[in-house]
């Protein structure tokens, strides 16, 4: 398990969005969420993107006022770590058409649907593709922005997956 | 029905609630407990609709709020048996979300699993699979490890990509059933879907991170992935695998190079050049061309700007250092540069990486540019540094501080900068200081001649914070002030320049002292307790002596001055001498005194032992025996004191006889004496003899209230030392239990014979090609081999094999318990290498090894899984 949880916390120190890849009471959930974010929240922009806290190497990478924490153990690759936030945010933002906080605060559900995706495979985009948009179609029941948003995905996803293999991103 | 409709129109969707919480007045956590209400009263709904949207809203403020949601589990168990999928999904994120272990309704939702899981639609599988790899339980991954490995042959890859990952997680629950799927999960790596495949390769990747001997059979697969894939990610999963395999195979390391090289120098992606080259570091030391590209690449990531590649490429150091320590030396002035980086960490891993350079010879001007840092640097990292210089000169008793006289300078310095750590008042709330302060505090009152103003320091000493210091530190801090005020009078009193000013300012420190360390005496903590009330005498006798009013005093006696001056001299005798640096020659510098006789027997002085002393040794050896099982180091121990051992039953034996009143009644049928079975002998049998340090030991038992039966106990063990080594693997190894075994067998048992043929005849050519080279004296002895078998072997390989072998035949004889917990396999082997040793001696191991070589399942204990296909 290379990924143990996902955060999207604002600066405030907000929990917006959360996920874990295993159990944790939620007084450690608390605790935990609490140093990290405190920790996270007090680097610069031009400190490293990467904080170790207890048996987690805690990768984060800040977009606007949202801060997207992912945690995992020791030996990950940070820099796949990066990119796969940028991905997610890429999709995000592709989905919701400019994400912002309050995007994902009034579509807790789809915002969770789309990182429980990419997220599927301890953290690898490829994993993502256009089924996912099946599945939120079954959900909304909502034929025509289901399709919509499907077309939307479909080409971030194929945009991304494209830029992976040729490698040209930034990392 | 009409109340159904009527709450459904008027429920609270999550959107609301979203809504609500940013615009409400009454505060978070009071609007969210309202919130609460209303759901407990909406999820008893038989509505699904009001039901699932309740549950939904109750998952989420779980999610953000940590509001417990554990009494609402088994409305979550209805919700994921609803037929439509938009409610089921909400039931099974909630569930997913909320039940662990713990969650008694566990055992019910088995045949709900079992059912979503052989759904048609995909996406019912699909949550189903999630929700098993997040809530799987021994019980559950038991019961329908069926219907995913039936998933894994799915049409779909959608669903075939989850429960190749789900799979893993079963394994890690319920290992038996990696013997059922491990054959499909590899032919997953060949799927015709790229996702698939990279799940495929994540989950083997997780695999070889808990047990690389495991998934050595499969390097070939990996080997063709590296070299076909286009993918990246896949890529980096690959190279990360081989870093892990390529330590426990020579010849694999020898075999991946090239690629390795060849993806560094054309890979645009940085993470991907990591990764490759920390395999290299960790997997190709000896190559030495890999080694130089990598380190070339590291060097440029350092050179790089953005603070993340320079963290990752500074940690990439830290793995060379070990190994390399050359390639770090190249890079010694972006290191050092790094120390003045804004970001802490980038700082913390240069200055690791600084002190593992230092050297006998390089160690003064290193620690002297490091303190020009930290006098520079801010207050936290000062610390750090100072911190870590100690640490370093301290290292190996001092082994690498070749001139004592040095330390002595450095010391006014390091004074100057405790003083600043200790007039911070802040430090004292961040635990993780604590022992810098405490290290500090020491240095403080001990090198305190150096100060200039030593009031100064005690009313740094005595900041009433220090209460929330833990009472080791305390002590340290009382301590350092008994020193400084001692130090202080006795100042005084040699100067003889005593002037009122300074009389006034001493008796506020005194009283101040009263104040601050009254309270400390009430301490529970021991140490704490009595440092305060020898502290508080010290106090008291002083400003006794000084408060006594000049006039008050009767002629004949001394004036108060000079008893204050007999006090002080007294305290600055006992604290005058400094413990200096010992060179290790010292002693036997010291000559011999005419008459000393250095190498007689001690034995007379036998009735001098005191048995408290016999007790606790024999209770020491027992807890040694005890801890036994932990592992060989504590047999180490064991084996050492094993002389000492039958030394002390006998001495305890005497002592008793001598002093037999004092002991209690023996019990009957008891022996005495010193016959304590021989440790050699096998453990297995229960001792029938119970010596007098049996009684001992039962005394210790006692008060240590083991609450354990003492039915078969174990026997000190010796070991030789030379196999400590090996112990410590091979103990290890068969310590991971079952479960690896399961594993890495099965894998052994899909893969030998069926797989990797072509590599492996390829490898062999290339393994044949080099031994040609560089190898002719083995010549004439590989060609025996050939001829043996069809599958060939480097005899180096061999010869550990064989060696390891005879180690555990050796071993034998004195650990069974051991064995007990190897795998079968071992077991077999060991067994009858064991007996074989018997008639074997070390001159016919030649022949043994081909014996071996010849039989069919040769598992060697030293590289357990790895059979020798690869050639």
């Amino acid at each position: 398990m290379t990924i143990r949880f996902v955060l999207l916390v604002n600066k405030q120190g907000q929990t917006r969005l959360a996920q874990y890849y295993e159990y944790l009471t939620l007084d450690e959930r608390r605790a935990l969420e609490g140093e990290i974010v405190r920790k996270c929240l007090s680097r610069s922009d031009s400190q490293c993107s990467f904080i170790e806290h207890r048996n987690y190497k805690v990768i984060y990478r800040r977009y606007a006022s949202l801060f997207f924490l992912v945690g995992v153990d020791g030996d990950e690759n940070e820099l796949a770590i990066l990119e796969f936030i940028h991905c997610l945010v890429e999709t995000m933002d592709r989905y919701f058409g400019n994400v912002c906080e309050l995007d994902i605060m009034f579509h807790l559900e789809k915002a969770h649907f789309i990182l429980e995706e990419m997220s599927k495979s301890q953290g690898y985009t490829r994993m993502v593709d256009c089924s996912f948009t099946h599945a939120l179609m079954f959900e909304r029941e909502d034929c025509s922005r289901a399709m919509l948003l499907s077309v939307h995905i479909w080409f971030v996803m194929s945009f991304w997956i494209k830029e992976m293999g040729s490698s040209t991103s930034m990392l | 029905m009409a109340s159904t409709i009527m709450e459904s129109l008027f429920q609270r969707t999550l959107e609301d609630l979203v809504k609500g919480l940013r615009v409400q007045m009454i505060g978070e956590s009071r609007y969210i407990s309202n919130h609460l209400e209303e759901i407990r009263k909406e999820i008893k709904s038989t509505d699904p609709n009001t039901k699932t949207m309740a549950l939904q809203k109750l998952t989420y403020i779980n999610m953000l709020s940590g509001i417990d949601m554990d009494w609402a589990a088994f409305h979550v168990i209805e919700a994921m048996s609803m037929t439509k999928f938009a409610h089921k999904k909400i039931g099974y994120l909630a569930a997913s979300q909320s039940f662990h272990d713990g969650t008694d309704v566990l055992l019910l939702i088995t045949n709900q699993l079992r059912k979503d899981l052989s759904s048609n639609n995909e996406y019912e599988a699909g949550v189903a699979l999630e929700c098993l790899s997040c809530i799987a339980t021994p019980d559950l991954a038991q019961e329908l490890t069926p219907e995913v490995f039936s998933l894994l042959a799915s049409g779909r890859p959608y669903v075939r990509t989850r429960a190749t990952l789900v799979i893993f997680k079963i394994f890690t629950k319920y290992p038996d059933a990696v013997r059922v799927a491990c054959k499909r999960l590899v032919e997953k790596l060949e799927d015709t879907d790229p996702k698939v495949m990279s799940a495929a390769v994540s989950v083997f990747c997780e695999m070889a991170m808990k047990d690389p001997a495991s998934c050595i059979p499969l390097a070939p697969e990996f080997y063709r992935l590296l070299l076909e894939s286009k993918d990246n990610w896949l890529r980096i999963k690959v190279v990360k695998i081989f870093g892990v395999l390529a330590p426990l195979e020579p010849r694999l390391s020898r075999k991946i190079a090239e690629p390795l090289c060849e993806v560094m120098r054309h890979t645009v992606a940085k993470s991907l050049l990591l990764e490759c080259i920390r395999t290299v570091v960790v997997g190709l030391p000896d190559h030495a061309e890999a080694l130089k590209l990598a380190v070339q690449k590291l060097k440029e990531l350092l050179e790089e700007d953005d603070p993340n590649l320079k963290y990752l490429g500074l940690q990439a150091m830290a793995l060379l250092m070990p190994a390399h320590p050359w390639a770090v030396a190249e890079n010694k002035s972006i290191i050092i540069r790094g120390l003045n980086d804004e970001d802490h960490s980038i700082q913390l891993a240069c200055l690791q990486l600084i002190l593992g350079m230092v050297s006998e010879s390089n160690v003064i001007d290193t620690v002297q540019i490091l303190l020009q840092y930290a006098e520079r640097s801010e207050v936290r990292f000062c610390n750090e540094v100072i911190g870590a210089i100690l640490a370093t000169c301290s290292r190996g008793l001092y082994e690498l501080v070749p001139d004592f006289t040095w330390v002595k300078e450095v010391r006014p310095d390091l004074l100057a900068v405790a003083r600043g750590i200790l007039l911070d008042p802040t430090l004292l709330d961040c635990p993780s200081l604590h022992r810098v302060l405490s290290a500090v505090a020491w240095i403080a009152g001990e090198y305190v001649d150096f100060s200039h103003s030593p009031f100064e320091l005690i009313e740094a000493l005595l900041q009433p914070r220090t209460k929330l210091l833990p009472p080791a530190v305390q002590a340290v801090y009382l301590q350092s002030i008994l020193k400084t005020i001692n130090i202080d009078s006795g100042k005084e009193s040699e100067a003889n320049h005593y002037t009122e000013v300074e009389e006034d300012s001493f008796n506020r420190l005194l009283e101040l002292i009263e104040i601050n360390v009254g309270p400390m005496a009430e301490q529970v903590d021991v140490e704490v307790h009595e440092r305060a009330c020898n502290l508080l005498g010290v106090a008291k006798a002083l400003s006794e002596v000084l408060c006594t009013p000049e006039k008050t005093q009767e002629p004949g006696q001394h004036s108060s001055h000079e008893r204050a001056l007999e006090i002080a001299s007294f305290l600055r005798s006992v604290f005058g001498q400094e413990l200096g640096p010992v060179s290790v020659f010292a002693q036997s510098r010291v000559p011999v005194p005419n008459g000393l006789v250095l190498v007689k027997n001690l034995d007379s002085l036998d009735g001098m032992f005191c048995d408290e002393e016999v007790r606790e040794e024999l209770i020491l050896v027992e807890l040694q025996t005890r801890e036994w099982d932990v592992g060989p180091i504590s047999a180490q121990k064991v084996s050492g004191d094993e002389s000492k051992h039958g030394e002390s039953a006998s001495l305890l034996a005497q002592h008793r006889q001598r002093h037999g009143t004092y002991y209690l009644p023996v019990e009957k049928g008891v022996t005495m004496g010193n016959e304590y079975p021989p440790p050699q002998i096998a453990q297995s049998d229960a001792p029938s003899t119970s010596s007098a340090s049996d009684d001992i030991m039962k005394l210790a038992e006692k008060s240590f209230s083991w609450t354990k039966s003492r039915q078969t106990k174990p026997r000190p063990v010796v070991v030789r030392l030379d196999d400590a080594d090996e112990d410590m693997i091979l103990s290890s190894k068969m310590k991971k239990g079952a479960k690896d075994n399961v594993i890495s067998n099965a894998i052994k048992d899909v893969l030998v014979g069926s797989k990797g043929k072509n590599f492996i005849s390829s490898l062999e050519k290339e393994a044949a090609d080099s031994h040609h080279e560089h190898g002719k004296k083995n010549h004439h002895h590989r060609e025996h081999y050939d001829r043996n078998g069809t599958q060939e072997s480097k005899p180096d390989v061999l010869d550990n094999t064989d060696e390891a072998v005879r180690r555990i035949g050796r071993k034998k004889h004195g650990k069974h318990r051991h064995t007990n917990h190897g795998s079968p396999i071992s077991n077999v082997d060991i067994e009858s290498s064991g007996k074989q040793r018997q008639e074997d001696t070390r001159k016919h191991s030649g022949q043994r090894s081909r014996h071996r070589l010849r039989s069919p399942v040769t598992v060697s204990p030293q590289a357990e899984v790895i059979p020798d296909f690869l050639l």
